[in-house]
């Protein structure tokens, strides 16, 4: 009762200053909302890239990959792949935690006919054990088979996009397609799978048997690169290893030279993902900490000028008979009202700006309450303090001092 | 009431020479008095004033405040006294602005120990003729007026001493004469007043007269 008069008599005083109250007050809010904003957004990002990823990459797999920025500068590398398909299958065999595998050979921007319709496809030759490899949901017809790809069966398995441009309605399976000219028999599609990590549409492919491809399509030797799942994800690790150092003696590389493929596993990947997102997590919160910096700087000023104008209202109070502990918990709750306010509606307001950029961008909403709770607890007590000390010693002085 | 001896109060100015604001001043103020402290500009009334006020400590000499040395009090003793034995009123008034009559009035009554407050300032607002003023704030009034809520702010909280230094110097003479007629009637109560002034015509109501030059009272009757 004796305290809460203090403190209305000290909030009406305070008010006088509003202009510079309601300026400390968003200089605060925008900070904190800000802050709000981009330290969620990038581990928003994150978390996004994360899942994408992980639908690709199962805790069961690695993966192999043909040069890989790894190649050793007098190696040259064909941009379709330095990986010999007789190779991999050798190390499928001789590794007995590898489980099953497929290579790839990706081919992109083909021409596709059917139907009086063409459209661009890309052509992704995969050997039959796709179907198990990448979990491939055949929704019509049937995948090809074994004999087919040791055949060269010029036999195809589309994609919903490539599907509907150029079937429409139609049952596209048992009708012929050409790629490039050359006729292929649609013989089952599969389900939509989206954008894979690197935003390739996965929905706009046909996948064809890889010799088909290799020998009919394109006449190479080798793949882009392998996926292999293994039995036992406990030795995964291992198992790498063993991939590695039979591929460098198939591929002759000496000791010192770097190895011209790069082995993937998940752990790896997590890695790959942590290193790419470090821009984020790194300099969007600097440039947030210099922006709270900025803004701290703002309010220890305005605070400072804020209890040096109000120097003679404390002279007066304590000419009057306040104590100096009533002065200083005056400037104190007074401060830490400012400043407690203005953060936590700072935070409603960056957490609304949040749902509507995340909302705009397609990601999923998250937002980092630590983060958010540390800039806040930082800015409330830059802010206390700059209303505080100040405060404290002008309520040391004696009353002639102030007023003067 | 108040009994002070061999007060000293030195200023440096900026180019280092000592002032001697208050020089070996020995002074006595009986309860119930109106005495003025008279002198011209510059001669330490104000420095004195704000020793008397416990606005100020002096360098050096004894202070008995109702027999009590207040030489040895901390802050938070003399802000106790301030509140409850002693009213100020100053020359440049010292309103809060922005803040209505009754809040400034009521300054000195929300640090008191006084459970209910409600209504006093208004009465003290009302003693002094501004019962009509009670929601104006500091820039809604006239100097003369805005001195009244100074006064009525001195008054509130029923001290004994009412010290007012220069209180009509910044005011015309009918609102100077209006609040010399208060400080009358505050004494006629019973009220201890000293008034500090450098014009004579302010002390014709004084019982004692203290004239100050460079310091050091000259004559004190
Ligand atoms: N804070 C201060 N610093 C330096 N000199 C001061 C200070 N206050 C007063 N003085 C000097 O002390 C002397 C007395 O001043 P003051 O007490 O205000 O006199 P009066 O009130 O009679 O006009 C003057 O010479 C003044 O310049
Ligand atoms: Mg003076």
């Amino acid at each position: 009762m004796l305290k809460a008069r203090i403190l209305k008599s000290g909030f009406r005083a305070a008010w006088t200053h509003k202009v510079r109250a309601i300026f400390m007050m968003l200089s605060i809010m925008i900070g904190i909302a800000s802050l709000t904003v981009v330290i969620s957004l990038g581990k928003g990002t994150e978390e996004k890239i994360m899942t994408q990823v992980q639908k690709f990459f199962s805790s069961n797999t690695i993966m192999v990959v043909s040069g890989g920025g790894r190649v050793a500068p007098n190696r040259p590398v064909a941009i379709t792949g330095n990986l010999k398909i007789a190779d991999v299958e050798e190390i499928a065999e001789q590794i007995g935690n590898i489980l099953m595998w497929d290579a790839v050979q990706h081919l992109s921007g083909k021409e596709a006919q059917a139907n009086g319709n063409n459209t661009l496809v890309d052509i992704s030759g995969q050997t039959p054990a796709a179907e198990g490899v990448f979990n491939l949901a055949v929704t019509e017809g049937r995948f090809y088979s074994e004999k087919e790809n040791r055949n060269l069966a010029r036999v195809a398995v589309i994609t919903p996009h490539v599907r509907e441009k150029l079937f429409g309605n139609e049952n596209p399976v048992g009708q012929m397609i050409k790629i490039d000219n050359v006729p292929f028999q649609v013989i089952g599609t599969i389900g939509p799978r989206g954008l894979d990590p690197h935003g390739t549409d996965k929905d706009n492919e046909i996948l064809i048997p890889l010799n088909t491809v290799m020998r009919r399509v394109a006449n190479l030797e080798y793949v882009m690169f392998v996926k292999y799942l293994v039995r036992d994800e406990q030795r995964i690790n291992e198992t790498a290893e063993q991939i590695k150092s039979m591929l460098r003696e198939k591929h002759s590389i000496n000791a010192t030279e770097e190895d011209d493929f790069m082995v993937i596993t998940p752990v790896r990947v997590k890695e790959l993902i942590a290193n790419a997102s470090k821009t984020f997590n790194l300099y969007l919160p600097l440039l947030a900490f210099v922006s709270l910096f900025v803004g701290g700087i703002v309010v220890i000023n305005l605070m400072l000028i804020s209890v040096s104008e109000r120097t003679k209202e404390i002279g007066l109070r304590k000419a009057v008979g306040a104590q100096s502990k009533d002065i200083t918990m005056q400037f104190l709750i007074e401060a830490a009202s400012i400043t407690i306010i203005s953060g936590l509606t700072g935070i409603v307001v960056g957490i609304l700006l949040l749902t509507q950029i995340t909302k705009f961008m397609n990601m999923p909403f998250s937002i980092s309450w630590g983060a958010v709770f540390m800039c806040s607890i930082i800015s409330a007590v830059v802010g206390i303090a700059a209303g505080y000390f100040p405060a404290k010693k002008a309520a040391g002085l004696i009353p002639v001092e102030s007023l003067r | 009431m108040i009994s002070v001896a061999k007060l000293y109060k030195t200023y440096r100015k900026e180019n280092g020479t000592p002032v001697n604001a208050v020089n070996n001043v020995t002074l006595q103020i009986e309860q119930g008095v109106f005495a003025a402290i008279v002198g011209p500009s510059g001669s330490g009334k104000s420095s004195l004033m704000n020793i008397l006020g416990l606005l100020d400590v002096p360098d050096s000499g004894s202070y008995l405040f109702n027999g009590k040395e207040v030489s040895t009090m901390n802050i938070d003793e003399l802000a106790d006294i301030r509140n409850k034995k002693i009213g100020f009123v100053f020359q440049q008034f010292h309103l809060l602005p922005n803040i209505s009559a009754k809040d400034n009035v009521e300054l000195p009554l929300i640090y008191s120990n006084k459970i209910d407050i409600s209504g006093l300032a208004e009465k003290a607002l009302i003693q002094v003729g501004l019962g009509d003023r009670i929601n104006h704030t500091s820039a809604e009034l006239s100097g003369g007026q805005q001195q009244r809520v100074a006064i009525a702010r001195a008054l509130v909280n029923d001290p004994d001493i009412i010290l007012a230094d220069e209180p009509t110097g910044n005011l015309d003479s009918a609102s100077g004469s209006e609040i010399m007629n208060i400080f009358k009637q505050l004494h006629s109560k019973g009220k201890t007043i000293i008034l500090i002034t450098h014009d004579t015509k302010n002390t014709s109501c004084a019982q004692k007269i203290v004239k100050i030059v460079d310091g050091t009272i000259i004559t004190d009757k």
